[in-house]
């Protein structure tokens, strides 16, 4: 029964967070509004404790807390998190360390003890946080803090912005997205833009997101006078209208997509006007929530629409990986890796018995053209030992977006053959011929 | 080009203990090595209920174990069973398995005696010494009690034991064997194999002494030398041969501590190989 189930969207920005959530099978993610008197789908990133009792307030009711004299916040938890710090917290009657980890998983745990009527008596399939980047220390952390959650850990992903909206775009009208889309985000200082290539004559359809930071569009400093607001607003605009003069050269681009408080207001009417001139707009700050929520549905029951596109970008694997394996007397080709696969979930292990001779072969087929390659491991040490008599252990992983790393081990042959104490690693590059 | 196969089934957590090869099998493929390198070995008591069992919750082979479980109980081949287990693992090609299997239904055919004999070399081929050496002492003792063993069937077992023994280091014993063996047979060979035992048993100054003790003709010092070179020359061919050539190398540039390193590890190895030899 799929009323009962819910997956949900966790889009974890430096300065605040926001919840989508979705019954599984309905593709209709929404928003959670913090508030009931007016629309705030955004948490402050904020988290304090109450001087004296171990209480802790995440969001409006920290700032409320630490305005009062009641708490002590814990500022900059974000770029603590990025850093890996301890943070000392002491409030006068305790003092206590606390990994940055740690503090992030009760932020939030708390965070979602607002939606106690949404998510009540509902059981959590899946959840998907989504950020910016993925950053390994960031990544360590995160997951550490997820641990605190009461969702199955093998239900909890982790995801860029870049996929975020990409899941988003792919469930929206076709009509949408037949040609290239591209989506400008304004949540932080510095604009950023995302350029969405859909290639319809592969099969699955390739997509590729090109991200580009644009320094010279930013949002005014918080100290501006309101006498120079205005001038500067008219400058900015200026500076976007000549951006997507740049940007729409080619006419490729029939959607857009603006994201992000810097778009809030009314500041930007000659760039909107270009922009509706022949192109559909949209607005909304909450895409990459939205997405993340319909990732974690695909995640747990992919649906026909997602089975049509693969998602390439720098930290996706660009390469199907795999191997020739005998099943009973046929050759077949056994996938290991494939492409699309996030670097940081790719992973693989499994056993194999090694029939004749002393060497794995793996077979790199770039998605986006290029030649198949073979990569060899050779295992020169196994020697002397009959045909199928040496199990093999295979781990495949990656450490990094471009790197694959295999690592080897003999398991031996039970009573029959000990194994070697030796362990054959490899690292291959992708996107580059082998050494 | 190397081939590799998937592995079928589960690595087992508890071990299953084969009595005939007094051998723990973790995995399906270790049972299917058995089968086919233990040929000689197998009996009805292959088809056991704690085997089956073992197959099904270890293994989580259950649709095998069902099968199995029919041939244990209605159908009562070893050959078929052994087949079953075979092709559900796809262990070889499957015009091997039907030769493996084929040699096991021979096998089935054979006396109590015959089959003994063959168990014995089954050991016997895997250097499992001690135990084949067993096996003939009791086909010795048993069948001789109750009916004489023909002289051919005798003088295999002795030259068997014999091999066995030189094996074990036990030369004396092992040249008397080859001895009998002779005098049963009336094989150079034997008398060949007495004389390279007795060489290794004595000193050079008594080998000499023994030689003109036993009339030992030049026609078979001069097959005994043939054999000493022609195993000097398989010698030299072999990984070993090489490990000891490499040892040479490491002390005459005076790498002392890799050159101990090296023969630590080839000793380790001879004791480990001797070990399983004398393995019950």
């Amino acid at each position: 029964m799929s009323d009962n189930r819910l997956v949900l969207g966790y889009d974890l920005s430096r300065d605040f967070i926001q919840i989508s959530y979705m019954q599984l099978g309905s593709y209709k993610p929404e928003t959670f509004n913090f508030r009931t008197d007016k629309e705030l789908y955004n948490m402050p990133l904020r988290l304090a404790k109450r001087k004296g009792v171990n209480q802790w307030f995440v969001g409006e009711e920290a700032i409320s807390c630490v305005t009062s004299g009641d708490g002590i916040e814990i500022t900059n938890l974000y770029e603590k998190v990025m850093r890996g710090d301890t943070i000392h917290v002491s409030d006068g009657a305790e003092t206590r360390d606390y990994t940055s980890a740690e503090l992030l998983g009760l932020f939030i745990k708390k965070s979602f003890a607002p939606m106690g009527f949404v998510l009540g008596g509902k059981q959590i399939e899946a959840l998907v946080i989504t950020m910016s980047t993925i950053d390994q220390t960031f990544l360590a952390a995160l997951k550490e803090a997820a641990g605190m959650l009461k969702i199955a850990q093998d239900r909890i992903f982790y995801q860029n912005h870049e996929e975020s909206a990409f899941f988003y775009l792919i469930h929206q009208p076709l009509q949408l997205i037949s040609n290239e889309v591209c989506l400008f985000d304004f949540t932080d200082t510095f604009m950023t833009s995302y350029r969405v290539t859909m290639n319809r004559k592969t099969k699955p359809i390739v997509t590729k997101i090109a991200r580009m930071e644009h320094s010279g569009i930013r949002k005014p400093e918080e100290d501006i006078l309101q006498a120079q607001k205005d001038a500067y607003y008219d400058n900015l605009d200026q500076a976007l209208l000549k951006l997507l003069g740049q940007s729409f050269a080619d006419e490729q681009i029939k959607s857009i997509y603006l994201v992000g408080s810097g778009f809030e207001g009314e500041w930007y009417q000659k760039s909107l006007g270009f922009l509706c001139r022949d192109k559909k707009v949209f607005g909304g700050d909450n895409l990459y929530s939205r997405g993340a929520a319909l990732a974690a549905a695909e995640r747990i029951s992919p649906s026909a629409i997602s089975s049509e596109y693969v998602l390439l970008g720098k930290e996706k694997l660009q390469a199907n990986i795999g191997l020739r394996v005998l099943n009973g007397d046929e050759v077949v080709y056994e996938p290991v890796l494939d492409a699309g696969t996030a670097w940081h979930e790719a992973a693989y292990e499994k056993d194999f018995i090694l029939v004749e001779g002393n060497e794995v072969e793996f077979i790199i087929t770039p998605v986006m053209g290029g030649n198949v390659r073979s990569v060899t491991v050779e295992l020169a040490e196994l020697k002397g030992r009959p045909m199928s008599s040496t199990r093999l252990r295979m781990k495949v992983f990656m450490e990094a977006p471009s790197v694959v790393s295999i690592e080897i081990t003999d398991l031996g042959f039970g009573a029959f053959f000990a194994p070697i104490d030796q362990k054959w690693v490899k690292q291959i590059a992708i996107g580059e011929e082998d050494e | 080009m190397s081939k590799l196969k998937f592995c079928v089934g589960n690595l087992a957590k508890k071990p299953y203990y084969i009595s005939q090869a007094r051998l723990r099998i973790y995995s399906m493929e270790e049972l299917c090595y058995f089968l086919c390198e233990y040929a000689g070995l197998l009996d009805e008591s292959l088809m056991d209920d704690n085997l089956i069992a073992w197959i099904d919750t270890q293994c989580g082979m259950s649709e095998l174990s069902k099968q199995l479980y029919q041939y244990a109980h209605f159908n009562r081949a070893v050959h078929t069973f052994a087949y079953a287990i075979l092709s559900a693992v796809a262990y070889r090609p499957e015009t091997e398995i039907r030769a493996i299997c084929q040699r096991i239904e021979v096998y089935e055919t054979l006396d109590t005696w015959q089959r003994k004999k063959t168990q014995a070399d089954q050991f016997f081929k895997n250097k499992q010494y001690m135990v084949a050496l067993e096996g003939y002492q009791r086909i010795l003792l048993e069948r001789g009690e109750k009916e004489p063993l023909s002289d051919a069937l005798r003088a295999d077992i002795y030259h068997n034991m014999g091999c066995a023994l030189a094996a074990l280091f036990y030369y004396k014993q092992a040249a008397a064997l080859f001895h009998e063996a002779y005098l049963l047979k009336g094989y150079t060979t034997d008398l060949v194999d007495e004389c390279a035992c007795m060489k290794f048993a004595l000193t050079e100054k008594e080998f000499e002494s023994w030689l003109e003790a036993e009339q030992i003709d030049a026609r078979v010092q001069g097959e005994l030398t043939k054999l000493f070179v022609s195993a000097k020359q398989l010698f030299e061919q072999t990984t070993v041969h090489e490990e000891f050539l490499q040892a040479d190398n490491l002390i005459e540039a005076g790498k002392r501590e890799l050159y101990q390193e090296q023969v630590d590890d080839m000793i380790r190895q001879i004791m480990e190989a001797y070990q399983g030899y004398t393995n019950f």
